[in-house]
């Protein structure tokens, strides 16, 4: 099983073996380079003591052989006959000329010179070699007295605590690293069944992991992020039912006036009445229409929209221009002042925007009132405003205004061919531009929609 | 009377843009391509050509520019698409106005008409009265760096008072010549639209007043 308890048992261990390695090399260069001549100093002092007791001795072999059962691994090199005493030693292989040196007077600094590989402790080297050597005279011969303190004897116990030491210490920690592991797998978890649960749909699901630590902060993202997704979810469940019950009411319309219509004992006015229903109801479907294709492909460029620099000034006149029948035809008048202005941003969108505001405000107006356009370029940005002096809005439309699907008045809206996505548009090209929509309103008196488009 | 040549290769669209036509009193041609539209021009006497910039064969730019540079005549492009590509290039082959698809009847017939009567008097010099210049043209009034859009019969009855400024105009002259001969609208009329006039000017301007000469009619007043 790969998981995170079998991935910390192993990485534990791996430190463990590593520490422990790099501990003993270390270790070990210190003893190589710093203890060894110092360890030889010391056995030397001890060696010359045991020979000159030994010199002094009516019984050398006896004295040897007691010092040696104090810790001691000891080799006597006479003319005829050489001795151990103490526990033997793993290698007795000791060059001739370095004995014949210490029968002849001098001393021999085995341990300071006795070099070792990486991956052994000097100290611990039980041989011949790795001991110091002293001249002896016994019964008037020159001899020669090798020593080394015997370490098994002197630290087997030592050995035995350290080692069980060792083993309990890999124990416990290895536990503790499960026990601990336990605490970050067991959340991770939790959060991982949560994901199962929201991949099936269900976004009222939450995490439940009440934490201080990073994990506490992932899963507090996560429960907002699900309630984001579920919002999210919700909207598109609602924008599907929309939509499909804006195309349907329509559609349902134009099939029962036709129908209507087919009827041979039908007055003019009736006709004239159904007929009017049934182009109504087509514009109301185009308009529907486009305005989707338009908000998907916002939605498909994400931010990432093409901008290009344009007179924002002539699109807006030229936009005006081909309203000036339908506002001529409601009877109202129109007056605008435009700065002379070029933004870089993408016309065909922002095109969307001034239709959707114009037509709101023509929707929108009182008969015979005015409706006032105006177009200022600052510094950082470039305002338009586009005020109507119609029937205005109340708080609580004010904060949907631009909500997909809202409609101020449904019963009104039915009359007057609105499918509630305009200033959904207008909200989301003037945000992939950077800007912002907003709408200020007296109730009775008139509503002023204001787009700020900040200069690239 | 006007005669107007429709280029779309919908039938449908010929059908409807020509009977829309035909009820406002135009005389109608129809084509379905560019080759029958030259056809056409070249025959009868057309004074105004709509043409459809998607069609097979030769493009509605390409038709334009013809009827716009060979035979001198104005044009109204339609188009599917409202972009801005096809705008412009829609206005450099020449044509005078152009109206997306799906468009009202009524719109078009609008167009029409704006355009044919910037064909008939090309040159209609601004008017200036006070602070208002009124260009003639494009119905458009200018107030210093504002600009007044007024529905077309008030800027009529305005661009007819500032011609004559400081003169009193009848008030059978006024109805005569902005709602014609055969009005037979209520006397009361002329006086809501001079109301509704004066209410739109007093907010950006001063500098003129419309007047009323008891008995006689109506004077647009220069002040200053």
């Amino acid at each position: 099983m790969r998981s995170l308890y079998t991935k910390f048992l192993l990485y534990t261990l791996i430190i463990m073996s590593a520490s422990f390695l790099i501990g003993f090399l270390l270790a070990n260069a210190y003893y190589q380079n710093n203890l060894k001549p110092e360890t030889d100093r010391k056995n030397m002092q001890i060696a010359k003591q045991i020979a000159s007791y030994a010199e002094s001795s009516d019984n050398p072999e006896d004295y040897l052989s007691t010092t040696a059962s104090t810790g001691y691994q000891l080799f006597l090199k006479g003319p005829e006959k050489s001795s151990f005493f103490g526990n033997p030693f793993d290698g007795k292989d000791l060059p001739e000329e370095d004995v014949q040196r210490v029968i002849d007077g001098e001393t021999y600094h085995g341990m300071r010179d006795f070099s070792a590989g990486i991956f052994v402790t000097g100290f611990f080297a039980n041989e011949l070699r790795n001991s110091v050597g002293v001249p002896v005279t016994i019964e008037g011969e020159p001899h020669a007295l090798f020593l080394r303190p015997d370490i098994k004897l002197l630290f087997n116990e030592v050995h035995i605590l350290f080692g069980q030491m060792a083993v309990v210490i890999v124990i416990l920690s290895l536990l503790a690293m499960l026990l601990f592991s336990g605490i970050l797998v067991h959340p991770i978890r939790k959060l991982s069944r949560t994901t199962n649960v929201i991949k099936k749909g269900d976004f009222t699901v939450h995490p439940d992991i009440h934490r201080k630590d990073e994990i506490g902060t992932l899963a507090r993202n996560f429960s907002s992020m699900i309630d984001r997704l579920g919002e999210v979810d919700r909207l598109r469940r609602n924008f599907v039912s929309n939509v499909s019950h804006d195309f349907q009411t329509p559609l349902l319309n134009i099939r029962g006036y036709s129908h209507l219509l087919e009827s041979p004992e039908l007055s003019e006015e009736e006709k004239t009445e159904y007929i009017k229903i049934i182009q109504d109801e087509t514009e109301r479907l185009s308009t529907l229409s486009r305005q989707l294709l338009l908000l998907s492909s916002i939605e498909d460029s994400g931010n990432l929209i093409e901008r290009q620099s344009f007179d924002i000034k002539r699109q807006l006149e030229e936009t005006l221009r081909r309203y000036h029948w339908r506002i001529s035809s409601e009877g109202l008048a129109l007056t605008y002042t435009f700065d002379e202005a070029t933004y870089s941003g993408n016309a065909e969108l922002l095109q969307a925007v001034w239709d959707n505001l114009i037509t709101n405000a023509i929707k929108y107006s009182k008969p015979d009132s005015s409706i006032h356009v105006s177009l200022q370029n600052m510094d950082k940005e470039i305002t338009v405003s586009v005020r109507d002096e119609g029937i205005g809005m109340s708080e609580a439309e004010m904060s949907r205004a631009f909500d997909r699907f809202y409609r101020a008045d449904e019963a009104r809206s039915r009359t007057t061919d609105g499918t509630g996505l305009g200033l959904s548009i207008v909200k989301e090209v003037t945000d992939i531009h950077g800007g912002t929509a907003s709408v200020s309103s007296i109730p009775g008196e008139g509503t002023v929609f204001t787009i700020t488009l900040p200069h690239l | 009377m006007t005669s107007i040549l429709i280029t779309d290769d919908d039938p449908y669209i010929r059908k409807l843009v020509s009977r829309t036509l035909e009820s406002s009193g135009y005389e109608t041609y129809r084509a379905s391509n560019a080759d029958e539209a030259i056809s056409v021009l070249d025959k009868s006497g057309i004074d105004l050509a709509v043409v459809d910039v998607m069609m097979p064969g030769t493009d509605g730019y390409t038709l334009t520019k013809i009827v716009t540079e060979d035979y001198g005549l104005p044009v109204i492009l339609l188009t599917a698409k409202g972009e801005l590509h096809d705008k412009e290039q829609g206005y450099r082959a020449g044509t005078d106005d152009y109206i997306v698809k799906p468009f009202e009847p009524k719109e078009l017939l609008f167009r029409i008409e704006a355009v044919l009567r910037r064909y008939d008097k090309p040159n209609v010099q601004s008017l200036a009265a006070g602070e208002l210049v009124i260009d003639r043209n494009n119905y458009d009034v200018r107030i210093g760096t504002s600009h007044l859009m007024l529905p077309l019969k008030e800027f009529d009855l305005l661009a007819l008072l500032a011609s004559t400024p400081n003169r009193v105009l009848s008030r059978d002259h006024l109805i005569e010549q902005v709602w014609g001969l055969e009005f037979e609208g209520d006397e009361r009329t002329l006086n809501v639209h001079i109301k509704r006039l004066r209410e739109r000017l007093a907010p950006l301007t001063h500098s003129v007043t419309i007047q009323t000469v008891r008995g006689v009619g109506y004077r647009l007043e220069v002040n200053g």
